[in-house]
């Protein structure tokens, strides 16, 4: 017998109208519902009810027409629906046993009713369904694959123990003097045999976080590319980070033509997996496989995730580790460059019997391009020179390493100083040209009595007399060093009868980072020159003082620039210098 | 006296009942004081089961016998007394 059986959310069977027939579908129920879990007794009372009920359907139905038998049940009810084709009947108001108790028949819908929780009959025009619902006795319990558990934990305890296994080797390993590359290509590698995968690409946040930097891909640069903004969401691994989220992708994932993940020619599926420590994103891990569809096992896309979270902090730490370590490479090597420049400067100024004279140097950084130097020259005479390098730090201080070192072997021209300008601009030029750098110089040269004074400029702020009445200023002649050969220097002769006191500075001594009316601009210097000369103060009080002015006036944290100057006095000549004080030198 | 034991089928339904029925019915053909059903072996037990054994127990009355349900399974005995029929029936558990 050749019954029809499909399965719906429950079970449905149609069956002729015969008593084989439907003995059997009523079995094939019952069998269904032992396969969810009814308990037996409940199998037992639902055979006896369905066999009433189909025994009841089949004797009144043409042999020509097929019955239905619909089954369904949830974890606390069961319901079966009974369809056939027959002329129906009048399901009874009250369904009573026989009165006569020894009638053969009469009992199949007292049964029926009986037995079930909601029986009713809906006669209809050439079809009658009989509705039959039970609660069930329990709540099925929930099926569980012993077996197949075991095997997931027994799998989850091997990843885990893999996934530590790695994280040893890799420590290990990052302890060796490895760069983060090769440490991150050897793992990538690894990482490929252990996940069963195709491809695996690493990228890294830049210090500023703006970018995804390439740092290995495997095998090979399949999907690499130097850089990958971080705020284009249309690429995969750049939304991956944004959203902290991994991004899985397929053969049916649009992809952008800049996204590295386009360059395959073939089907490509995988995630990208973002990388992140202590609640900040450092990077992300692309890991998938050259098919158009890939069902990593959970294992092994655990396997990846863990080591691949690890190797990203690993590498993250390692590159601050480089970072500071540069930083204090950097620190040292400056430190270095500012002990040789202090000590390119003279101890002590040249001080005579018709001249006093007191210095001071300010560095913005570790190292300045500020430079100054007092030479008392064999005849008597004092060569004052006063230089500013363009910029600061160490390529600045290496052009005033250059710069002195050339001045003291052309001192043979200090009386002439537009001479030793024109030699000193002639030698330094090449280089200065090649550095695209530049230096102001003023050279400042007093005869042996004190009474003449010829300076050269080179680009440089004013020299300022002073003789108590007014301020004069000795302005610039030439261009910077560095800037043309073609252009000769020329000095200026002065006398300096009447005159107190000169004042050689760089522009960072009158530069003021605050605004014109709090700074020491060029109004107050003048001013305070001439209440210095009329006060008739030293040079080396006149040094404190313009040193304390300037540190008032000026914003340190913001003090961009050196500032250097050398104060001359010619009045209480006689008096006995401060000894070790005539320059000072200080940094911000 | 005349005894018959008969032992009934695993299933004593509509699709069992009627040739069990005749079976029986040759059995008896003779006048029996006494007729035992042993139900021990009979899982299942519908309306039409049930019918059979009544229309049995009536037969042998009119012969002036009697019928017993011998060691009825749980199911069938708590059908027999859904349906009242141990007020009919002579039912012995051995």
């Amino acid at each position: 017998m050749k019954l029809t059986s499909q399965p719906i959310e429950g079970l449905r069977i149609d069956f002729p109208a015969t008593l084989d027939a439907a003995r059997e579908a009523v079995c094939e129920i019952i069998g269904w519902l032992e396969s969810h879990h009814h308990e037996r007794d409940e199998c037992m009372t639902w055979e006896l009810v369905l066999t009433e009920a189909a025994t009841n359907a089949v004797t009144h139905s043409p042999s020509e027409q097929a019955l239905r038998i619909e089954a369904n049940c949830s974890s606390r009810h069961t319901q079966i629906r009974l369809t056939d084709h027959s002329e129906g009947f009048e399901w009874p108001e009250v369904v009573c046993l026989p009165k006569d108790e020894e009638n053969e028949n009469g009992r199949g819908l007292f049964i029926i009713q009986s037995l079930t929780d909601h029986c009713s009959y809906l006669r209809g025009r050439g079809e009658n369904v009989l509705d039959l619902q039970r609660q069930r006795k329990s709540t099925p319990p929930p099926t569980e694959d012993l077996a197949a558990t075991l095997d997931l934990m027994t799998a989850e305890v091997s990843s885990c123990y893999e996934t530590l296994a790695n994280i040893f080797r890799l420590c290990a390993e990052a302890a060796r003097d490895v760069s983060s590359e090769e440490l991150a290509s050897n793992w990538l590698r690894q990482l490929l045999v252990i996940s069963g995968a195709d491809f695996l690409a690493l990228r890294m946040l830049t210090p500023d976080g703006a970018q995804l930097e390439d740092i290995a891909t495997v095998p090979g640069s399949v999907f690499s590319t130097p850089f990958m903004d971080l705020n284009r969401a249309d690429l995969i691994e750049s939304r991956a980070v944004t959203l902290r989220q991994d991004q899985w992708f397929d053969g049916s994932s649009a992809f952008h033509q800049d996204d590295p993940l386009s360059h395959r020619s073939s089907a490509i599926s995988g995630v990208a997996h973002p990388l992140e420590i202590g609640g900040e994103v450092i990077g992300v891990l692309t890991v998938g496989v050259c098919s158009a569809h890939w069902e990593p096992k959970a294992r092994d896309i655990n396997v990846v995730r863990s080591l691949g979270d690890f190797l990203g902090t690993l590498l993250h730490s390692l590159r601050r580790r480089d970072e500071a370590n540069h930083s204090r490479l950097i620190k040292r090597e400056l430190q270095i460059a500012a002990d040789i420049q202090r000590s390119l400067l003279p101890n002590e100024l040249p001080q005579s019997t018709t001249l006093q004279c007191a210095g001071h140097l300010t560095t913005a950084g570790e190292v300045g391009g500020d430079f100054m130097d007092g030479i008392a020259l064999a005849d008597g005479a004092r060569l004052f020179v006063i230089a500013d390098v363009m910029g600061k730090g160490v390529p600045a201080a290496l052009f005033a390493t250059a710069f002195r070192s050339l001045l003291h072997s052309h001192l043979d021209l200090a009386a002439q100083p537009c001479e030793l300008m024109n030699r000193l601009n002639t030698s330094l030029f090449a280089e200065l040209d090649r550095a695209e750098m530049f230096i102001t110089v003023e050279l400042a040269w007093i005869s042996a009595d004190g009474a003449t004074l010829r300076t050269c400029s080179a680009g440089h702020g004013p020299l300022l007399l002073t003789d108590g009445r007014q301020v004069t200023e000795i302005g610039a002649d030439g261009p910077p060093l560095g800037i043309t050969v073609d252009e000769p220097y020329a000095h200026q002769e002065i006398s300096l009868k009447g005159v107190t006191h000169l004042l050689l500075h760089t522009d960072g001594l009158s530069d003021s980072t605050l605004p014109e009316d709090s700074g020491l601009g060029r109004d107050r210097l003048h001013q305070w020159l001439i209440n210095t000369s009329v006060e008739g103060i030293d040079a080396w009080s006149c040094r404190d003082t313009l040193r304390q002015m300037h540190h008032d006036h000026h914003d340190n944290a913001r003090a961009q620039d050196d500032a250097t100057f050398v104060i001359l006095g010619r009045e209480n000549a006689l008096l006995p210098s401060p000894r070790n004080q005539t320059l000072t030198h200080a940094s911000r | 006296m005349n005894t018959t034991a008969i032992t009934a089928p695993a299933e004593l339904c509509s699709t069992t009942s009627r040739q069990w029925k005749e079976r029986v019915i040759q059995n008896i053909a003779t006048p029996q004081n006494e007729v035992s059903i042993d139900l021990s072996n009979t899982r299942f037990i519908d309306s039409s089961g049930l019918g059979v054994l009544l229309s049995l127990n009536k037969t042998l009355r009119a012969q002036g016998g009697i019928l017993k349900l011998l060691n009825p399974s749980n199911a069938v005995a708590q059908l027999i007394e859904l349906t009242r029929l141990h007020r009919v029936f002579e039912i012995v558990h051995a």
